[in-house]
C-alpha cells in the first residue's frame, strides 16, 4: 500500500520547506488528475487536493496549510489554463476561506478531522456560490443550487476526511513524522 | 480523529443549513414557458421554449450556441475550458439553471413567482 503515502516518496529533505513543497506537489497532482477525469455529475468535484491541505494542517500547522492551498490553487490554475479566469477567483476565495475555517476549528481542539474536512468542503462550496452570486451573476436565483452544494460538500467532505485520516495514520508510522510538528 | 464531542455542533449546524436551504426551494407548479438568458447579471434574452431552434449569443466570439428542442434548452456550443455548462445537459423545468462561470452566462427557467416578481433579482 506504499502508493497511498505520496509524501514519503516526494520529500527529499526534512526541512519544513521541503515538506510544504512536497504537499504542494501532491495537491497539484490530485488537482490536475481530478480536472481531467470524467465526472458523474459535471459540476461536482471531489476536492481531492484538500487531502494535501488537511495533511499540511495536521503535520505542519495552519500556516503551512494556507501556503499549500494558495500555491496549489495558483500553480494548478496555471497548469489547466484557468489562471485569472472567474473560476480561478472562485476557487481561490473558496479555498482560502475553507482553509482558514479549518485552521480555526483545528486549533480549537474539540473537533475531529472528519468533521473539519466536512466543514471545509461545505465552506468551499458555499463561498464559491456566494462570490459567484455577488460578483459574477448578480442573481439570487443561483441559491437554488445551495442544497445540492451543501449535500455534495457533506458527502465529499466525509470521503476526503476518511481517506486523509488513513493517510495520516500511515504517515505517523513513517520516519517522516517527527515531533517538530507541534501536535 | 473520526469523532470528538464538538462534532455534534458541526453536524447539527450543517443539517440546519441543509434543511434551511431545501425549505427555501418553493416547488414550482407553473408549466415552463420561457427561459431567461443573463450575461453578467443582465438579462439579454428570453426564449420561448416552444419555439425550437438554435440561437447564437453574439456577445461572445466565437458565439455561444443555445439550442431549444422539445421544450428543453441547452448550451450546445461553447469554447470554455471545462465545458461544464454543456455537460450539465438540457433543462426543461421551472427552477432549473445552467451556469457557465467563465463567461458569466446564467440560463434559467423562472418559476411563476420569479417571472412576475423582479425582487428576486439583485441588481449589481
Amino acid at each position: 500500500m506504499k502508493k497511498q503515502q505520496p509524501p514519503s516518496t516526494l520529500l527529499p529533505g526534512k526541512s519544513q520547506e521541503a515538506r510544504i513543497a512536497g504537499l504542494v506537489v501532491v495537491g497539484l497532482l490530485l488537482f490536475v488528475f481530478e480536472a481531467y477525469i470524467p465526472r458523474p455529475i459535471p459540476w461536482l468535484k471531489f476536492g481531492l487536493a484538500n487531502i494535501a491541505t488537511l495533511i499540511a494542517l495536521v503535520w505542519l500547522g495552519w500556516r503551512a496549510a494556507i501556503l499549500v492551498t494558495f500555491l496549489r490553487i495558483v500553480i494548478g490554475a496555471f497548469f489547466i489554463g484557468t489562471l485569472f479566469s472567474p473560476g480561478f477567483f472562485l476557487s481561490l476565495c473558496g479555498g482560502l476561506v475553507a482553509v482558514g475555517i479549518m485552521s480555526v476549528l483545528y486549533q480549537l481542539r474539540v473537533f475531529s478531522l472528519l468533521s473539519i474536512s466536512v466543514t471545509g468542503a461545505v465552506t468551499h462550496n458555499m463561498v464559491q456560490l456566494l462570490v459567484a452570486t455577488l460578483w459574477l451573476f448578480h442573481n439570487a436565483i443561483l441559491w437554488r443550487l445551495a442544497p445540492y452544494l451543501i449535500l455534495t460538500g457533506i458527502i465529499t467532505g466525509i470521503a476526503i476526511g476518511i481517506f486523509t485520516i488513513y493517510v495520516l495514520n500511515k504517515l505517523k508510522e513513517s520516519h517522516l513524522w517527527e515531533d517538530h510538528s507541534s501536535h | 480523529m473520526y469523532f470528538r464531542k464538538g462534532d455534534i455542533f458541526i453536524y447539527l449546524f450543517l443539517t440546519g443549513i441543509l434543511w434551511f436551504s431545501i425549505s427555501g426551494l418553493h416547488s414550482a407548479r407553473n408549466s415552463p414557458s420561457e427561459a431567461i438568458v443573463e450575461i453578467g447579471g443582465k438579462e439579454h434574452y428570453r426564449f420561448n421554449l416552444k419555439k425550437e431552434g438554435q440561437y447564437l449569443l453574439q456577445e461572445f466570439s466565437p458565439p455561444v450556441e443555445v439550442t431549444i428542442k422539445e421544450g428543453e434548452i441547452a448550451i450546445t456550443h461553447n469554447d470554455c475550458p471545462q465545458q461544464i455548462c454543456m455537460k450539465m445537459g438540457p433543462i426543461s423545468k421551472p427552477g432549473q439553471t445552467i451556469v457557465c462561470v467563465p463567461k458569466k452566462i446564467l440560463i434559467y427557467i423562472p418559476t411563476h413567482e420569479e417571472t412576475t416578481a423582479p425582487i428576486n433579482t439583485i441588481t449589481g
